[in-house]
């Protein structure tokens, strides 16, 4: 006799799973962030239109609800130095409107490393392998050119799905050297990559999971399918 | 920003891609590009401001792909320099450029000098060795990256994680379902100062709402054990451990197998009826609890949990209402496996089958086993008769 874990719950592990031989730690941290940790401390100044698409939730204290995984780095950061290798899952707050995909309320995988030599190539590899992992092995990928305010270059990973179409899976980067010294480190010896992604996405196309509002909603029908 | 085809083929020389080749090929440099008729629909990224003077976009997409502009008006004076090397760019990206290769920026305005390259005044975007990496691996593609996994490591310690993990797959495997509801909440100590809902202008202080209303969503389950592991706001952030069940008949049993797992007294709470309502829960008997999740003592040590199966097909879900049907049989559990595989493939209109509940009779040392089947229909709500027939087809199948 078995209960079911949370299709989320899987993934996340799963992805743990994979990165865990390339020496990954998994960070847990709060839902709550300064709007340092949100914006400022990821190259996102008060006035930087970028910081109005992420439909952030505020609260009356002026902190916020973390609206990425990302916001999670700078605490982590602060008592760590190089090299690192980190996952950051969790929960993460847009205040958007719903529908089968979109929520207000989701979750991300976010990665990190940080060390003197880690690159491009060493990124868009982790990514494949670990998609392939998740997802099925005869995956063909697409990288596009992206921008990010956190990440310098910036790049969007695509996987071709049935009939040639193109389907966005993630976004990812090199870490900007900006927010490297904004950790107080040298972004002429520091390098590394970051990467964020969308574990409902990772169901959909793994499984099939047609509703993204499923996860949240307590329906026996799907929590019992995992 | 929208711009026809034509306009394109007007602005460019040796123009020769098919709409959604020249979509493609915007995408691929930065220009997220849906194609729509004759019209093309381009996304800018916000640090790509010049380009909404379509020249600048022109004169990029030519620079990269190697195109002749009709007319072009770009001023690319320069007015700063970025110090930046060639080793620096291929050690960022994990490249080989060459040097040739390398000046292939100056396509799009930069001016390539022994250690900088000086930027025209234009392009405010480029502020940092970095960007100009970028803007040399866009020039010439990603298919250029050699690609390398990172070096293999001794795993690290996620102990907090692992902590966590532990106690979900703990949960599960005494028959708990992991649940994960939403956050807000019509009372509670935190307050939104932009609520997604005026009715929920708080975070939620507790998972007991959360978890009445994942019952509630379930009413074909008389008996079910849900878990929930998240953030309670009060006002401090913690994570907490809700759980709820109902249908059981003995309850200390339930607090008594908790406690085992938990490695901690579990004082479990009867949730009266009139909660139970406001939340539509239409099981009885139903009891919940929750606790801290910092200082429990777990029995057995936390450890990483490994998942090998891959993620399963997902079957829709069905807008009507199923049927569900709890089977007790004095079968043993590998008997009622072999059952449940043969059920799945017998009917087709069967969501799930599972064992939910064992039990032996200390005295007489017989096994019973309870099954749960789940019923959908697409199309409509089950009528009377084809209950009728169904139940009468479980029994004869299950005899």
């Amino acid at each position: 006799m078995t209960g079911h874990i949370h299709p989320i719950t899987i993934v996340s592990q799963k992805i743990a799973d994979y990165l865990a031989p390339y020496g990954f730690e998994v960070v847990t941290g709060p839902e709550i962030v300064t709007t340092e940790e949100n914006f400022d401390s990821l190259n996102i100044p008060a006035n930087h239109p970028a910081r109005q698409e992420f439909d952030t939730f505020y609260l009356k204290d002026g902190r916020t609800l973390r609206a990425h995984m990302t916001s999670l780095y700078l605490r982590t950061m602060k008592d760590r130095q190089p090299p690192v290798r980190l996952l950051f899952p969790g929960r993460c707050y847009r205040n958007e409107a719903t529908d089968s995909t979109h929520n207000m309320i989701f979750h991300q995988m976010d990665g990190l490393v940080i060390d003197e030599k880690t690159n491009l190539s060493n990124l868009v590899a982790t990514l494949e392998g670990l998609l392939k992992e998740l997802i099925g092995p005869d995956l063909k990928f697409r990288i596009r050119s992206s921008y990010f305010p956190f990440t310098e270059p910036s790049i969007e990973l695509d996987i071709q799905r049935s009939g040639g179409k193109w389907l966005e899976m993630l976004g990812a980067g090199m870490v900007n050297p900006k927010v490297i010294e904004y950790y107080g480190l040298d972004s002429e010896k520091y390098q590394g990559f970051a990467f964020g992604m969308g574990l409902e996405r990772i169901l959909n196309v793994a499984s099939g999971v047609d509703d993204v509002r499923h996860n949240l909603s307590g329906d026996y029908r799907y929590l019992g399918q995992f | 920003m929208k711009i026809t085809f034509s306009q394109f083929q007007a602005a460019l020389i040796n123009f020769e891609w098919s709409q959604p080749e020249l979509a493609d090929k915007l995408s691929a440099i930065g220009f997220e590009t849906e194609v729509s008729g004759d019209t093309l629909d381009i996304t800018l990224t916000s640090n790509r401001k010049d380009c909404q003077d379509k020249k600048y976009l022109f004169f990029d997409l030519a620079g990269i792909y190697n195109l002749s502009l009709k007319e072009n008006s770009v001023d690319t004076t320069t007015d700063r320099e970025i110090p930046v090397t060639l080793a620096r760019i291929n050690k960022l990206l994990g490249t080989n450029f060459t040097d040739t290769e390398y000046r292939h920026i100056e396509s799009l305005g930069f001016v390539v000098k022994e250690d900088a390259v000086a930027v025209p005044a234009f392009r405010v975007d480029i502020t940092t060795a970095a960007d100009i990496a970028e803007e040399v691996i866009r020039l010439h593609g990603f298919d250029r990256l050699q690609l390398e996994p990172l070096a293999k490591q001794s795993p690290a310690e996620s102990t907090e994680y692992d902590y966590l993990q532990t106690i979900k797959f703990a949960l599960c495997t005494a028959g708990w379902t992991e649940t994960a509801t939403y956050s807000f909440a019509a009372v509670g100590d935190v307050k939104f100062k932009n609520p997604f809902r005026a009715e929920e202008p708080y975070l939620r202080s507790t998972l007991k709402e959360g978890l009445l209303q994942t019952l509630a969503k379930n009413p074909f389950m008389k008996r079910a054990k849900f878990f929930e592991l998240g953030s309670v706001f009060n006002p401090d952030e913690s994570i907490k451990l809700g759980l709820i069940f109902s249908g059981y008949k003995d309850s200390a049993a339930v607090a008594d197998q908790l406690s085992q797992i938990l490695g901690q007294s579990i004082n479990l709470q009867s949730v009266e009826a009139v909660a139970a309502a406001r939340f539509e829960a239409k099981q009885g008997s139903i009891f919940w609890t929750e606790i801290s999740c910092t200082n429990l003592e777990l029995p057995v040590a936390a450890k990483p949990v490994a998942i090998t199966a891959p993620l399963p097909a997902f079957t829709p879900i069905s807008k009507y209402p199923p049927l569900v049907r709890d089977v007790t049989v004095t079968s043993s559990i590998d008997d009622c496996q072999e059952a449940i595989t043969r059920a799945r493939e017998t009917f087709s209109q069967l969501l799930l089958a599972e064992i939910i509940d064992e039990y032996t009779n200390p005295t007489s040392n017989e096994q019973s086993t309870t099954l749960r089947f789940i019923f959908q229909k697409m199309d409509g709500s089950f009528t009377q008769k084809e209950i009728e027939e169904l139940s009468s087809q479980l029994t004869s199948f299950l005899n």
